[in-house]
């Protein structure tokens, strides 16, 4: 029987080749983004699962009472103190992220991803596997060291790297213990090198080190039998404990398993890139990824029930010969599912393609994501993955027309050839699915063209500060005015300036309460230290200004205000507040003296976070600029020319040559730091925008094929209507009319929903665009104008036809 | 083997009620070649389906073997069906996916016979039909009587007790028509009992019987008594 099924399966397929090509290419694209999707899915999904019992690690978080921010960190001291007193505990560790650092061997200065991690660490994180070295005691002495096996190479080539030594950021020494294997599985915890974190142990007992919060990472791998709510009821009480009194109640301790971890919110001071997606990301893509799979599903219905009329003969006679109706739709959903695993093979295919696109994505870059490699496809649970997927959403597409197909009743589809009484309801139905096609569709393109028009609106900004031809060098131990002075004479720069904190970048600040004798409250407002030349080099506007007020500024305690720090301040004009005192803090109590020395226009200098409305800082908010050489972090250099390159090679050689450094030159092109602000907006409308142009792709195929078949089914009306005297454009105009009606309703019922949507997310970016009536019916007349072609392409060649051809035919 | 008793079937759609057979009394029974004829629209083919089991009727009693049927569900009539009762059409039914051998295959496939016994019969069956030769062939392939003496084949390989056939000869010349018809003959003589819908009056002339319809009723019946002579525990 199942010979049988599949025999007719296959002839049925190929003898309606268009159709059959229609739908695997449909379901193929539609496959190849959802398997993508799953890769990626499955990649954060085996995050730390090489862990014996992954599923009993837990990680303590923190929440701050008076604002809900929820940590990923915990106090300090709670890992030695789970260990020394909770019970059902295996191994409780304290985890310190490094960061990009350096480590030194000899001349070799490398840059290093490193991690801070106690003698425990090995226990709750037992998946990773020593090449050489011995788990006992493992990092338990302090200044000792574990290091990727490349990273072993790297420093030391072929000596064995057990005892040797380095100096991390070219001061301390560590001894290096053990050589870590690559591990079987993406991880969250990983880094090339493992310093020992020894120190925390003593801390047990300080109540002040109970409060700090924010700075170390506390994983636990519980007993078999101990729940998370046991650990977090056994944390909040140490911490209760432990802590101060205010400590203790503006905090409070909660507990994750690794599994929320990798799919659940993001929290603040996440450890590492690979948890930084959130829940909402997967529901985007994966929300994509079903619009397109539903689209091509409903080729597959629509153009299954379409051909019912021919396949209903056939049922009628295997009812006739016995055959009972779950028989045939076993056979009808067979079909369905030789369908799809073929368009799964074709999607696999296709994946090739998109895999390098999707790793091409700025947002993975940016969230430190590994890109997916495409040998995963020769991994037997992705191929066995690929085959699931194929089989449940051949079932899915495959079941409606099954049912439909397999209900006709013999004795009516015998009766008469061609009989055309079923055609009613199923009509309906072809056209209810054509409209949310095409529905969806519109959607998604109005989408994409507003993003994509935002993103070019936030990439071509008048932020009011000079981004051009500048370049950020960090300057780590090298003082400012060293760096300025080596620089400052080399063709290829034209100017330099210092800063503390990029601006329009990641959002990290400085804030300061300030307070004038003129308000009562201290206005918080964020601060940057500059000098005196970032001024004119990034091209602000100085408002008013005392005489000489550059060396006010840097010898005196001068500072220059914004605009609205000004007006906050209760100034009636820039020049009102010249000379003023103020008085500036870290908190609300007590203060330094400062006086305005000048007050330049309000610009943009707020970072990704405010653009994506997740930031701490007011985008219009009050600021404040000082000079403080021991604050600033990088030189911003233009360069003379607009060939940048030639500026790196000039500031690197200057770098290792002229300053007397171990750390490795950092170096980055100002529009790559500005970039982050609009990257992932961009990234998201190109996801969008790919997605719409495949659904167009899939709706225009199944109208093509419609059409052709709804064409084919009326020839004999076509010939009498021609016989009758109708013209060409009367048939054409006859057939499309009703398409053009489904097209033209959908669109009228789609366009003002897609106004709203994307008038409503507009409303959360800063500086937003205008959703444009005009592009909207552009992409709407684009849209319908696609379909009508196919749509006419069909209609205009069956009204050519000879009438004496196709009522002979008939 | 079929006694229907003031039978009635009435097709309705929105605006029109066509009453398609309108009271019939028939009793055929086992081992007879029963034809049935009437004008266009008079309700054999309707008639036809209904002792088939390919439909229901609206009203009146039907008893196939003794047994009532009338209420049937349709996955009672299907099971009823299967295995009993063989079907020829006009228009062959042949599925065109599937070559001769898997077209007879179907209804021993539907019965679950094991697959030997079920190649025996296959071949059985094309041979008496003297198919054989083209059992690799698919309908479209073979000639209007070459694709009638398959649907035979078809009909006659689950060895049903009745053998439906609705105008058999309608869409073949006069020869191939004719040795239709004596395959017919021959399976009615091996006591297989057959009811044919037939405009031919020289096709009916191979059956004991004939029955007339008009306007959905039995107007008269003629024995050919020389047939039915020939069969007497009809």
């Amino acid at each position: 029987m199942l010979r049988n099924f599949l025999t007719v399966a296959v002839r049925n397929l190929r003898r309606n080749g268009g159709t059959t090509a229609i739908n695997i290419f449909g379901l193929a694209v539609s496959l190849a983004v959802v398997l993508l999707v799953l890769l990626f899915v499955r990649e954060q999904w085996r995050i730390d699962r090489f862990h014996s019992a992954s599923d009993r690690i837990h990680r303590v978080t923190t929440l701050r009472m008076n604002d809900g921010a929820h940590f990923a960190t915990a106090p300090t001291p709670l890992p030695t103190a789970l260990r020394e007193s909770a019970p059902g505990i295996d191994a409780a560790t304290a985890v310190d992220q490094y960061g990009d650092t350096f480590v030194v061997r000899g001349d070799t200065s490398l840059g290093v991803e490193a991690m801070k991690v106690d003698a425990s660490f090995w226990q709750v994180f037992d998946g990773f596997q020593l090449r050489a070295g011995s788990r006992e005691r493992l990092l338990a002495q302090p200044h000792t060291a574990v290091v990727t096996l490349e990273m072993a190479r790297r420093l030391f080539g072929t000596d064995n790297p057990v005892g040797r030594t380095f100096l991390h950021e070219g001061e301390t020494e560590y001894t290096v213990t053990g050589v870590l294997a690559p591990p079987d599985g993406p991880t969250h915890v990983g880094g090339d090198v493992f310093l020992s974190l020894t120190d925390a142990s003593s801390a047990g007992g300080d109540a002040d080190a109970w409060g700090d919060v924010y700075s170390q990472w506390t994983y636990v791998r519980l007993a078999e039998g101990t729940s998370a709510s046991d650990l977090e009821a056994t944390a909040g009480i140490l911490f209760e404990r432990g802590a101060q009194p205010e400590d203790a109640s503006d905090y409070q301790l909660s507990v994750q398993s690794l599994a929320t971890l990798r799919f659940g919110p993001r929290l603040w001071n996440e450890i590492a890139g690979r948890l930084t997606l959130s829940g909402w990301t997967f529901w985007f893509i994966g929300g994509l990824a079903a619009v397109l799979l539903i689209a091509a599903g409903f080729n597959y219905v629509s153009l299954s029930v379409a051909q019912s009329l021919r396949r209903a003969r056939e049922v009628g006679v295997r009812k006739t010969l016995g055959a009972q109706q779950s028989q045939l739709v076993g056979q009808f959903l067979g079909e369905a599912i030789v369908t799809a695993l073929s368009a799964s093979v074709v999607a696999t295919m296709l994946l090739g393609g998109f895999v390098p696109l999707f790793n091409n994505l700025y947002l993975l870059d940016l969230l430190e994501i590994p890109p997916l490699d495409l040998n995963l496809l020769l991994d037997p649970a992705v191929i066995g993955l690929i085959a699931l997927t194929g089989v449940v959403v051949g079932l899915l597409a495959g079941a409606y027309p099954a049912f439909v197909l397999s209900s006709y009743r013999p004795a009516q589809t015998l009766r008469a050839q061609g009989d055309s009484s079923r055609g009613g309801g199923s009509q309906r139905l072809r056209s209810a699915l054509i409209a949310v096609q095409v529905a969806v569709t519109l959607f998604l393109v109005v989408t994409a063209t507003t993003m994509l028009r935002q993103t070019w609106h936030m990439a071509t900004a008048d932020h009011q500060l000079r981004t051009d031809r500048v370049a950020s060098v960090a300057l780590q131990d090298v003082p400012y005015d060293t760096f300025r002075d080596a620089v400052d004479d080399l063709p290829s720069v034209q100017d330099v300036a210092a800063i503390n904190n990029l601006m329009l970048g990641p959002s990290s600040y400085d804030t300061r309460y300030l307070r004038s004798s003129l308000v009562e409250t201290p206005i918080k407002t964020v601060s940057f230290a500059v000098d005196t030349s970032f001024v004119a080099h990034m091209g602000l506007t100085l408002r008013a200004s005392v005489s000489n007020w550059d060396r006010a500024y840097v010898q005196g305690d001068g500072v220059l205000l914004n605009q609205a720090a000004v007006e906050k301040l209760g100034f009636d004009s820039p020049s009102a507040a010249l000379g003023a005192e103020i008085t500036e803090d870290r908190s609300e109590t007590s203060g330094v003296g400062r006086t305005v020395v000048g007050v330049v226009d309000n610009f943009e200098y707020t970072g990704t976070g405010e653009v994506y409305g997740g930031g701490l800082a007011d985008p219009e908010g009050p600021m404040m600029l000082y000079a403080n050489a021991r604050h600033y972090k990088y030189a911003l250099v233009r360069a003379g020319s607009d060939d940048l390159a030639v500026l790196r090679g000039d500031l690197k050689d200057a770098w290792t040559e002229r300053f007397d450094t171990l750390h490795p030159f950092e170096f980055r092109y100002y529009d790559d730091i500005v970039r982050m602000r609009y990257g992932p907006l961009q990234d998201v409308a190109y996801l969008t925008g790919g997605v719409g142009l495949l659904t167009i792709l899939i709706a225009a195929l199944g109208l093509l094929s419609l059409a052709t078949y709804q064409v084919q089914t009326r020839t004999k009306e076509i010939g009498v209507r021609k016989a009758l005297g109708a013209s060409v454009t009367d048939v054409v105009v006859h057939l499309s009319w009703p398409f053009a009606v489904l097209l033209v309703g959908t669109a009228l019922v789609t366009t003002p929903i897609a106004w709203v949507v994307n008038h409503g997310w507009l409303q959360w970016m800063p500086d937003a665009v205008d959703v444009e009536g005009g592009i909207v019916v552009l992409c709407v007349g684009a849209v319908v104008g696609v379909c009508l072609v196919t749509i006419g392409m069909q209609t205009v060649r069956a009204a050519r036809l000879d009438p004496a051809t196709t009522l002979r035919d008939e | 083997m079929i006694q229907t008793e003031n039978l009635k079937k009435v097709y309705r759609t929105d605006e029109v009620e066509t009453l398609a057979l309108n009271g019939v009394h028939v009793e055929i029974d086992a081992g007879e070649f029963v034809s049935v004829m009437g004008p266009s629209g008079c309700g054999k083919s309707t008639l036809l389906n209904v002792l088939g089991l390919l439909d229901t009727p609206s009203e009146g009693r039907y008893a196939f073997d003794g047994q009532e049927v009338g209420d049937h569900s349709e996955r009672q009539r299907a099971k009823l069906r299967k295995g009993n009762i063989g079907f020829v059409f006009q228009s062959f039914n042949l599925i065109d996916e599937l070559t001769v051998y898997e077209n007879v295959e179907l209804p021993p496939l539907y019965l679950d016979i094991p697959s030997a016994e079920r190649d025996e019969r296959v071949e059985a069956a094309l041979d008496r039909v003297q198919i054989a030769h083209r059992r690799d062939h698919f309908p479209q392939q073979l000639s209007g009587g070459q694709q009638q003496r398959v649907a035979v084949a078809r009909a006659v390989v689950a060895n049903p007790k009745l053998i439906l056939a609705d105008e058999p000869t309608g869409n073949l010349d006069s020869t191939n028509g004719a040795q239709v018809m004596e395959l017919l003959s021959d399976l009615n003589e091996a006591g297989t009992t057959i009811v044919m819908v037939t405009h031919s009056p020289a096709d009916a002339e191979y059956s004991a019987r004939t029955i007339h319809l008009f306007d959905g009723k039995v107007v008269s019946e003629n024995f050919i008594e020389q047939e039915y002579a020939a069969h007497p525990g009809a």
